[in-house]
């Protein structure tokens, strides 16, 4: 039996030719996934969990807090971007976007480190950094599951960028909202606790992430 | 493409009609006069169908279709570099050289302009290796003479020019 020719294949999948119901835009998803997790974050506070600290308006908090919360946008731009065919230019700039705030950021604190080294504040125990990292994960759970599930059902021709940036937004995502609400100063904790213990959670889970999606990907070519 | 979307056939049969020369054209573009044009094509076809729910209206169709068709090329180019390469190193790896020395497998003489790149970009002494064992069909003893180096020596630079065109025709489009 000889394979179906050009033409029989277009008359079959035209034959298939069934409504589909599109994707959202890549920037409403991540608008959304942001929603979420502010309003996990929202929610938490309510029941009585850490509220923003609106009076703790350093230039360092608010430099690392825009840092993270362009890493979060970026991110989850780049990531749902990188789940649409055509679409590298967003990934690009998304992906710009996520270095520049992780840059601002992880700057804002070596910066403050720098600055305390004359007079360091008392170490906090590491418990503390593993807590906030730990919240941090928790309220990135959401935007990562709305994240994930978008780029199941889109393209996944590219599981491993799509998973890691995807993953590096939603933790920052988390990481913002522990940021703007932990009461707790010193740059060691806000690096450990805010910045680089989301990102070795979101690294952690990225390759399974990665693996899942390439299996969606490839069961849906079958 | 809406249209097609919407579930309405013809439409969707015109559309997959009017791109096909154009997708013989861009993957005619990437893969050279390689027998495997028109399964890529059609490969590209499958992938717009089942990608289809992903075109928004909004955005062209251009780099949507073109993103497709550069994944499908990729893949193919991916899957035969996994399998000229493995059918190439089973006679180097050393488990046994064959007594009668068997004409090993060859590339196609009229190399795609891909592989022909990738084997450009190789250092000398394995581009030599590959191109006597495999182009030029000699066998392992006959091609170390050639180069003037051991057997064992070919062997090994033949077997990291493999690797390398392998990594090589692997890079994404």
């Amino acid at each position: 039996m000889s394979p179906p020719t050009t033409e029989e294949r277009i008359r079959d999948l035209a034959a298939d030719a069934a409504p589909v119901r599109r994707v959202p835009r890549p920037g409403a998803v991540a608008a959304v996934a942001v929603a979420l997790g502010a309003g996990g974050f929202a929610l938490h506070a309510a029941l009585g969990g850490p509220a923003p600290r609106a009076g703790a308006l350093d230039v360092v908090r608010v430099l690392v807090f825009a840092g993270v919360a362009l890493a979060a946008g970026g991110g989850l731009v780049a990531g749902l971007a990188s789940a649409v065919p055509g679409r590298e230019t967003a990934v690009r700039h998304g992906a710009l976007v996520l270095a520049v705030g992780a840059a601002l950021a992880v700057g804002a604190t070596a910066w403050a480190w720098i600055a305390a080294s004359g007079a360091p504040p008392a170490a906090l125990p590491l418990s503390v950094a593993l807590a906030c990292a730990l919240r941090a994960s928790a309220l990135a759970a959401l935007p990562a599951l709305v994240a994930w599930g978008f780029a199941a059902r889109a393209w996944s021709a590219r599981p491993v960028r799509t998973a890691a940036l995807t993953a590096l937004g939603a933790a920052s995502v988390g990481a913002a909202a522990v940021h703007a609400s932990c009461t707790a100063t010193g740059a060691r904790h806000v690096l450990l606790g805010h910045a680089l213990g989301p990102l070795a959670v979101a690294l952690l889970v990225a390759p399974p992430v990665a693996r899942w999606l390439a299996r969606r990907f490839r069961a849906a070519a079958a | 493409m809406v249209a097609a979307q919407d579930g309405d056939a013809a439409c969707y049969r015109k559309l997959l009609e009017e791109i096909v020369p154009h997708l013989r054209g861009f993957v005619g573009r990437r893969l050279g006069r390689s027998p495997a044009l028109e399964d890529v094509v059609q490969n590209v076809l499958l992938s717009v169908h089942r990608a289809r729910h992903t075109y928004r209206p909004e955005r062209p169709f251009g780099p949507w279709l073109h993103a497709i068709a550069r994944n499908a090329v990729t893949d193919h180019l991916r899957a035969r570099g996994r399998r000229a390469p493995y059918e190439l190193s089973l006679e180097l790896d050393g488990v046994s050289e064959p007594a009668t020395d068997p004409a090993p497998t060859r590339f196609d003489r009229e190399l795609s302009p891909e592989l022909a790149g990738a084997l450009a970009s190789l250092p000398a002494s394995q581009r030599e290796a590959v191109w006597l064992i495999h182009v030029e069909g000699l066998s392992v003893a006959e091609a170390a003479t050639r180069a003037g180096v051991s057997r064992s020596a070919l062997k090994v630079r033949a077997h990291r020019g493999y690797r390398a065109l392998r990594a090589r025709l692997e890079e994404p489009g």
